[in-house]
């Protein structure tokens, strides 16, 4: 003879093992108490008739002017379509036959101009000094650092002129 | 098998609900009267169960679906139609109690309430003696009546569960959806409802 407490658990759930609603588990351990319990087996047979029961009751149906009422009630009352939304305008927008080729074409174009730009454009005229600029820029360079010395020198031995300077400079090269 | 077949159907019709519903959102009108056509039936019958009154039930039935017509360009297929349908039936059936009490405690404080939306309360409405005329048992549309008698006597929320799943065949999830609660207590109003209808029909049960 099943427990009282299996017997008030079992019962909480007959109303789902009748619908074949409980888990495997539960309906397996519900049929094992039934088959030992009468209590709960006839209470299960009978909310299954009560369940079934219903089943008898007659299905009334509107009357047949329902629908003529129902046009008459919404008369002068617009059935409302849908507002299409952002997404919904690109999307119809998309699936038009010409856009995709303009759109892949536009695409390509766009992809394609920085290479066009990138090869047409002439090299950066960077003008290298010759040798000879080299060699004569340097030798001005040389010669205004001596004349500089030069009046530095004399300056300092008050030759302000630095003609005596110049003078022995000259002496010293003799080839010059 | 069958299992496989009802699943199927139930696909087809969802899958035919929402090409309706795309339909009427571009202002398909024959749509709409297609779905009309297909749900009438169904939410009047729900409603008669609720009400117990076929000219309330047709008003209700209209009023469900003069609100579809208002409000279809803003469904989102978020739960099925039906489930929607249902969903603003009992909606409507809930504010039509709440008309009906008021107007109760207006009229008359002495009758005894017949509808309530306590689930818990005690709502109670004559029932004839079925043991006393066994023989009206057997009667097929008698049956009916006496049926129709113990569920008027249910609060409105159990009467509800049981008629969407016993009468109507949704599942719970669909209940629990129209109901907007939680699957357990889904469950347990069935459970409940059926307990309190096996103890009206316990006469019959017993023949």
């Amino acid at each position: 003879m099943a427990s009282m407490l299996d017997c008030n658990k079992i019962q909480a759930g007959l109303s789902e093992y009748i619908d074949s609603a409980l888990p495997e588990e539960l309906a397996e351990a519900t049929r094992a108490h039934l088959r030992s319990c009468a209590v709960c087996t006839k209470i299960a047979e009978e909310l299954t008739q009560t369940s079934r029961l219903l089943a008898f009751l007659p299905r009334p149906e509107p009357s047949e002017s329902f629908e003529r009422k129902l046009t008459l009630r919404l008369a002068g009352q617009a059935l409302r379509p849908k507002p299409i939304t952002l997404g919904e305008k690109l999307s119809a927008w998309w699936i038009r036959p010409r856009v995709r080729p303009a759109v892949a074409s536009a695409l390509a174009v766009a992809a394609l101009i920085p290479l066009v730009v990138v090869r047409v454009r002439p090299a950066s005229p960077v003008a290298l000094p010759t040798h000879m600029q080299t060699v004569t820029e340097n030798r001005e360079v040389e010669q205004a650092l001596q004349e500089h010395l030069t009046a530095k020198t004399s300056e300092a031995f008050g030759d302000s002129s630095g003609l005596l300077l110049a003078s022995a400079h000259n002496e010293l090269e003799p080839g010059s | 098998m069958a299992l496989a077949t009802f699943w199927n159907r139930g696909i087809a019709t969802m899958n035919n609900d929402t090409a309706l519903i795309a339909r009427c959102q571009k202002a398909d009108v024959a749509a709409f009267n297609e779905i009309v056509g297909r749900y009438k039936g169904k939410i009047y019958n729900y409603l008669y169960r609720m009400t117990g009154n076929a000219e309330d039930a047709e008003d209700l039935t209209q009023e469900v679906f003069v609100r579809m017509y208002s409000h279809i360009h803003s469904f989102r297929a978020e739960a099925s139609l039906s489930t929607w349908l249902f969903r603003i039936a009992g909606n409507l059936c809930v504010d039509a109690f709440r008309r009906r009490k008021k107007e109760r405690d207006i009229v008359s404080s002495l009758d005894a309430p017949i509808f309530s939306d306590d689930e818990d309360s005690n709502a109670t409405r004559d029932v004839p003696d079925l043991k006393a005329a066994p023989e009206i048992l057997f009667s097929r549309k008698e049956l009916g009546g006496q049926i129709e008698t113990a569920l008027a006597k249910l609060p409105p929320k159990l009467r509800s569960a049981v008629v969407l799943h016993d009468v109507e065949g949704l599942a719970y999830e669909e209940i629990a959806a129209v109901e907007g609660i939680p699957l357990g207590t889904v469950k347990s109003r069935i459970f409940n409802a059926r307990v309190a209808l096996r103890e009206y029909l316990r006469p019959y049960l017993e023949s």
